[in-house]
C-alpha cells in the first residue's frame, strides 16, 4: 500500500518537468496565436453587432466571399483535370523519366508564391517569353495574349501549385490499392469502367475527399498569386482584408473579413481532418512491381506522354522563363516587333547593390537578402526550440496529448493574412510594436513554419527505443549526458531536415510579412512584389533577378532535405 | 476445352516462360506445380487475361483468347490474399458478378445463398469482410468466384495464406466442390502434398520449363529427373554407372544396386544414371546386395516409426525404419529393389 503510494508520485513527479517544459510552446501560442486571433474576432463581433453598419457592410463581404469560392471551385476543378490522371499514371505505370517527373513535381511544394507569380509573369506576362516570342514572330506591335490580370492567370498558378497534391495524395493511395482487387472484379464480369466506379473510387473516396478538400482550402486562402497575377480587377478575401487593412486603413473591416474567412478556413480544416480519421480500410504499401506496369497499348502510351508534356509546361516553364528573363535584356529598335532584340545581361543583378535615389527602397536592395536571411535564421532557432519542446510532450502518453496537437496545427488552417493581421491589432504599443519590435516578423514564421517542424521531429523522437536511454542511464549517465549523447546525435538529421524547412518556409513567407516588415527592412517576397508593381524595365529585370535568387535558395533547401531523406515532409 | 500452347514470356529481358503447352479437359483439374518464380503465377495471370504472352496462345475450343478482355472470358480467379472487396460485405462480395450478369434482385438473393451455403457461410451474409478469418474470406472467395458459375476456375495459391490444420480442411473441401460444380480448374501450389490432392494432372514448372506432365500417381512412381525427385521431397540420390542391362544393375560408390523395372532397354550399358533410394522399403541386413551403411546422426520419432539420417560417405541420407537407433551407431541396411528408381542423368 505504502510502496503504490510512493510509485505514483514518482511518476507524476517525474512528468512534471516535462509538461512545464511542454506549456512553453503553450504560453508562445497564447501570446502570438489566440490573442491575435482573438482581437480579429472582437473587432468582428463589434462590427457586426451594429445593424445598421452590417446591412451597409454586407455587399462589400458577399463579393469577396464569392469571388474567393468561385475562383477557388473553379481552380479546384481545373487542377483535378490534370491532377487526377496525373496520380494515375504516376501510381500505375512505369515510364522512363519517372523519377525525374517525381522530383519535378515537388517544385511547387517549395517555391515562394512570389516566386511563382513572377515566374509567370514571365512566361505568360505582357512581357513574358511567350508575348515576346508571338510579337517577334508575326510582327505586333502590342503583346497579343492578355492573360495576368485576368482570372486565366490565376487558375493557371493554382493548377501549377496543387496538381501535385493530388498526384500525392491519390497517386499515393491509389499505389496502395491491391491491384488484384481490379483483377478479381475484371474475372466477375466487370469492365474497367465498372471496375473503376464501382471498386476503385470507392475505396480511394477519403484520399479524394483529402485532395478536394485541400487544394480548395489552399486555393481559397491564396493571397500573392491573386494580388500579383489577378491585378486590381480581382478581389478574394485574402486580398480584400490586405486592402482594407493596408491601403485603406479600415482595421474592423478586415477584421470582420478575417472572421469569416477564418470560420471558413477552420470548417474546411476541421472536415479534412475528420475525413483523415474516418479512413476504413487500411491500404498497406504494396511493391511498387506489384502495382506499376509498362504501358502496353496505344492510348495508355499517348495518355502518358500528354500528361507528361502538359505536366512539363506547366511546372517548368513558368521557373524557366524566371531564370532566362533575369539574364536578358530585351531591346526595342522600333515599336514594331521585328526589332526586337534580345541581348545577355548582368545589369539586372549588379543593380541590385545599388542604392538609387529614386528607388522603391531606401536602402540597396541587396539588403532585402539579408534581411530574408537573417529573419530566417532566427525562425530556425524559435521553431526547432518550440518545435522540440512541443514533440517532447506530443510523445508522452497522456489524454491531452490530442488535444495539445490539434492546436498546434491550428495556424495551418489560419491564412497568413489573417495572421498579419491580427498582430497589427494586438501589437501596437510597447513593449511589442510592429513598427519598432523586428522580432514579429520571425514569430509569425515560426507560427506558419510550426506544424511543418513538428511532424518533422516528432516522428523521429518517437523512433528512439526507450531502450536506449534505459541502457544509458543503467551505465550512469545523467539524464544530460543522455541527451547530449543519445537523443541529440540521433535527432540531428531530424533537425537540420526540420530547421531547412523552417528556413525555406520563412524565406519565402510573403503574406503575414507584408503586414509586419517596415519599408527600410524589406525581406526578399517584399522587394519581388514591390518591383513588380513598378513600372519600368529595370524594375521588372531586378524583380526576375531577385525571384530567381529566392528560387535557387529554395531549391537549394530543399536539395539538402531530400539529401537527408527523411520521412514526414511529403505527407499532409 | 481450354489448350495452352507454346506460351512465351519475358520480365526485364529474361525469359520466364519458355514454350509452355498443355490441355485442361472438362472436369479436370490441372495442378501447376513449381517453386516461387518458376513462373506459374505469371502463367496463371496470362489464362486469365490480365497479362499478354508475348508469344503462343490460348485457345478456348479452339477460339483464340488473346484479344479477349478479362472480364469477357468468364474465368474465376481465386488469390492466396483472397482480395475481397472490403467496401463490401459478405452478401455483397458474392453478388458482384451477378450483378454484372444484370440479374434480377430476387435471382441474386437466391443465387448468393446457394453459393453460401456450399462454403458453409450462410450465417456470415451481412459481416463486414474486416472481421472474417482468413480461412473464412478464403470460403467468401470462392463462393464470389464461383457464382456467376465460370466455365474455368483458376485458383493462385488459395491456401498459402492458411495455417496446416485449416488448409487441408478447405482443401478437401474444395476438392469436392470442383468434383461437384465439374467446373474445370487450374490449381498453382508450390506444395507437392496440396498438388496431389487436389490435382487429376500434375503440371511441373521449373525456370520457365515443363519439366514433367502427369498424373500424381505416374509422377510419383517415375519421378522424371533429380529435380522432381527433390521437389517431391526424395532426398536419396547417388550417381553410378549401368554396369549391366538385364538385370539393370549400376555401380556406385557404395557398390552396386541391382532394380526390378520394366524398361531395361533404355538404358545402355556404361551410362551414367542417378538411383533413387526411396526412403521405405530398408532393412537392416548382412547380405551383400543393395546396400547402404554407416553412420546413424539424427533420429526423428514421426508416429508410425522413425526417420533416421545416416551419414554415407560423407552424403546425408534419410529412410523410414520402424524401431529406433541409436545416434552415432553403425548400421548397414539393404534395400529392396522395387524402392529404387533410376532416371539418366541430368
Amino acid at each position: 500500500m505504502n510502496f503504490n503510494h510512493e510509485k505514483m508520485r514518482k511518476t507524476s513527479f517525474k512528468y512534471l518537468p516535462k509538461i512545464l517544459l511542454g506549456l512553453i510552446p503553450i504560453i508562445f501560442f497564447v501570446i502570438f496565436y489566440f490573442l491575435p486571433v482573438s482581437a480579429i474576432f472582437t473587432r468582428a463581433i463589434e462590427l457586426a453587432s451594429n445593424q445598421i453598419k452590417l446591412d451597409q457592410l454586407i455587399p462589400r463581404i458577399w463579393q469577396p466571399l464569392r469571388f474567393s469560392v468561385w475562383q477557388a471551385f473553379l481552380s479546384t476543378f481545373f487542377t483535378a483535370l490534370l491532377g487526377i490522371p496525373a496520380a494515375y499514371i504516376f501510381a500505375r505505370f512505369k515510364f522512363p523519366g519517372k523519377s525525374l517527373m517525381r522530383i519535378i513535381t515537388t517544385i511547387p511544394f517549395i517555391m515562394p508564391t512570389v516566386v511563382v507569380a513572377a515566374g509567370f509573369n514571365a512566361f505568360i506576362g505582357p512581357n513574358g517569353w511567350l508575348n515576346v516570342f508571338l510579337m517577334k514572330i508575326f510582327n505586333l506591335g502590342d503583346p497579343p495574349i492578355a492573360i495576368i490580370n485576368t482570372l486565366a492567370a490565376i487558375i493557371l498558378a493554382h493548377v501549377f501549385y496543387n496538381t501535385t497534391v493530388f498526384i500525392r495524395v491519390i497517386g499515393g493511395a491509389w499505389a496502395q490499392l491491391d491491384r488484384k482487387l481490379e483483377y478479381a472484379s475484371g474475372s466477375l464480369g466487370a469492365s474497367r469502367i465498372k471496375t473503376f466506379l464501382k471498386i476503385t473510387l470507392p475505396l480511394l473516396r477519403p484520399a479524394f475527399i483529402s485532395a478536394f478538400l485541400l487544394v480548395f482550402l489552399f486555393d481559397f486562402t491564396s493571397f500573392a498569386v491573386i494580388l500579383m497575377l489577378g491585378g486590381p480587377g480581382f478581389a478574394t478575401l485574402e486580398v480584400e482584408i490586405y486592402t482594407q487593412a493596408l491601403h485603406l486603413l479600415n482595421l474592423p473591416m478586415a477584421g470582420l473579413l478575417s472572421g469569416i474567412q477564418l470560420i471558413f478556413t477552420l470548417l474546411l480544416t476541421s472536415i479534412y481532418s475528420w475525413t483523415n480519421h474516418g479512413r476504413i480500410f487500411q491500404l498497406t504499401a504494396r511493391d511498387p512491381n506489384e502495382v506499376e506496369k509498362k504501358p502496353d497499348s496505344l492510348i495508355e502510351k499517348l495518355m502518358i506522354i500528354s500528361i507528361i508534356l502538359l505536366l512539363s509546361v506547366i511546372l517548368i516553364l513558368p521557373l524557366l522563363s524566371l531564370v532566362i528573363r533575369s539574364f536578358t535584356q530585351i531591346n526595342s529598335i522600333s515599336a514594331e516587333g521585328e526589332h526586337l532584340d534580345f541581348q545577355f545581361t548582368l545589369q539586372y543583378y549588379q543593380h541590385l547593390f545599388v542604392n538609387e535615389r529614386q528607388s522603391i527602397f531606401y536602402v540597396p536592395p541587396v539588403t532585402a537578402i539579408q534581411n530574408s536571411f537573417v529573419i530566417g535564421l532566427i525562425t530556425v532557432i524559435f521553431a526547432l526550440l518550440l518545435g522540440y519542446l512541443a514533440s517532447r510532450t506530443l510523445s508522452m502518453n497522456t489524454k491531452f496529448v490530442r488535444i495539445y496537437d490539434a492546436l498546434l496545427m491550428l495556424p495551418l488552417g489560419t491564412s497568413a493574412v489573417t495572421l498579419g493581421l491580427g498582430f497589427l491589432l494586438v501589437f501596437n504599443k510597447p513593449p511589442i510594436d510592429v513598427r519598432s519590435f523586428p522580432l514579429l516578423i520571425p514569430i509569425a514564421h515560426t507560427l506558419v513554419g510550426l506544424p511543418f517542424v513538428i511532424r518533422i521531429i516528432q516522428p523521429a523522437l518517437v523512433s528512439i527505443p526507450e531502450m536506449y536511454t534505459q541502457s544509458a542511464a543503467l551505465l550512469g549517465a545523467s539524464p544530460w549526458k543522455i541527451w547530449l549523447n543519445i537523443e541529440l546525435p540521433i535527432l540531428s538529421r531530424a533537425f537540420v531536415s526540420a530547421g531547412i524547412f523552417a528556413f525555406t518556409i520563412s524565406i519565402g513567407e510573403f503574406g503575414a510579412t507584408t503586414f509586419l516588415s517596415r519599408p527600410d527592412l524589406p525581406t526578399i517576397p517584399i522587394a519581388i512584389y514591390r518591383y513588380l508593381s513598378q513600372p519600368g524595365v529595370m524594375n521588372y529585370g531586378q524583380a526576375m533577378a531577385m525571384a530567381t535568387i529566392l528560387m535557387v535558395i529554395c531549391a537549394m533547401a530543399i536539395f539538402l532535405v531530400e539529401r537527408l531523406r527523411l520521412p514526414g515532409i511529403s505527407d499532409f | 476445352m481450354l489448350s495452352i500452347i507454346d506460351i512465351y514470356k519475358t520480365y526485364e529481358g529474361k525469359p520466364l516462360l519458355r514454350g509452355i503447352s498443355f490441355d485442361v479437359h472438362e472436369d479436370e483439374t490441372i495442378c501447376l506445380l513449381g517453386h516461387s518464380g518458376s513462373g506459374k503465377s505469371t502463367l496463371l495471370r496470362i489464362i486469365a487475361g490480365i497479362e499478354k504472352p508475348e508469344g503462343g496462345k490460348v485457345l478456348w475450343d479452339g477460339e483464340d483468347l488473346v484479344n479477349l478482355a478479362i472480364h469477357k472470358r468468364n474465368f474465376g480467379l481465386m488469390f492466396q490474399d483472397y482480395a475481397l472487396f472490403p467496401h463490401k460485405n459478405v452478401f455483397e462480395n458474392v453478388a458482384f458478378g451477378l450483378r454484372m450478369l444484370n440479374l434480377s434482385e430476387a435471382t441474386i438473393k437466391e443465387r448468393v445463398n446457394i453459393e453460401l451455403e456450399k462454403v458453409k457461410m450462410v450465417n456470415f451474409a451481412q459481416r463486414r469482410i474486416t472481421d472474417l478469418s482468413g480461412g473464412e474470406q478464403q470460403r467468401v472467395a470462392l463462393a464470389r468466384a464461383l457464382a456467376p458459375h465460370p466455365r474455368l476456375l483458376m485458383l493462385d495459391e488459395p491456401l498459402g495464406a492458411l495455417d496446416k490444420t485449416l488448409r487441408g480442411q478447405l482443401l478437401k473441401e474444395i476438392r469436392e466442390l470442383l468434383h461437384e460444380t465439374k467446373i474445370p480448374a487450374i490449381y498453382v501450389t508450390h506444395d507437392q502434398e496440396e498438388a496431389f490432392t487436389i490435382g487429376d494432372q500434375l503440371v511441373l514448372l521449373n525456370e520457365g520449363e515443363i519439366v514433367q506432365h502427369g498424373t500424381p500417381k505416374m509422377i510419383y512412381q517415375n519421378p522424371k529427373n533429380t529435380w522432381v525427385s527433390k521437389f517431391l521431397g526424395f532426398n536419396n540420390i547417388v550417381p553410378g554407372k549401368v554396369t549391366s542391362i538385364n538385370p539393370l544393375v549400376v555401380t556406385s560408390k557404395y557398390g552396386d544396386f541391382s532394380l526390378i523395372i520394366k524398361d531395361n532397354e533404355k538404358f545402355s550399358l556404361k551410362q551414367e544414371v542417378k538411383l533413387l533410394l526411396r526412403p521405405n522399403g530398408i532393412q537392416e541386413s548382412s547380405g551383400s546386395e543393395n546396400l547402404i551403411y554407416g553412420k546413424i546422426i539424427d533420429s526423428i520419432y514421426l508416429g508410425q516409426g522413425f526417420r533416421i539420417f545416416i551419414d554415407c560417405l560423407s552424403t546425408t541420407m534419410e529412410f523410414d525404419v520402424k524401431g529406433d537407433y541409436k545416434i552415432g551407431d553403425y548400421v548397414k541396411f539393404s534395400i529392396d529393389p522395387s524402392a529404387i528408381h533410376c532416371f539418366q542423368s541430368d
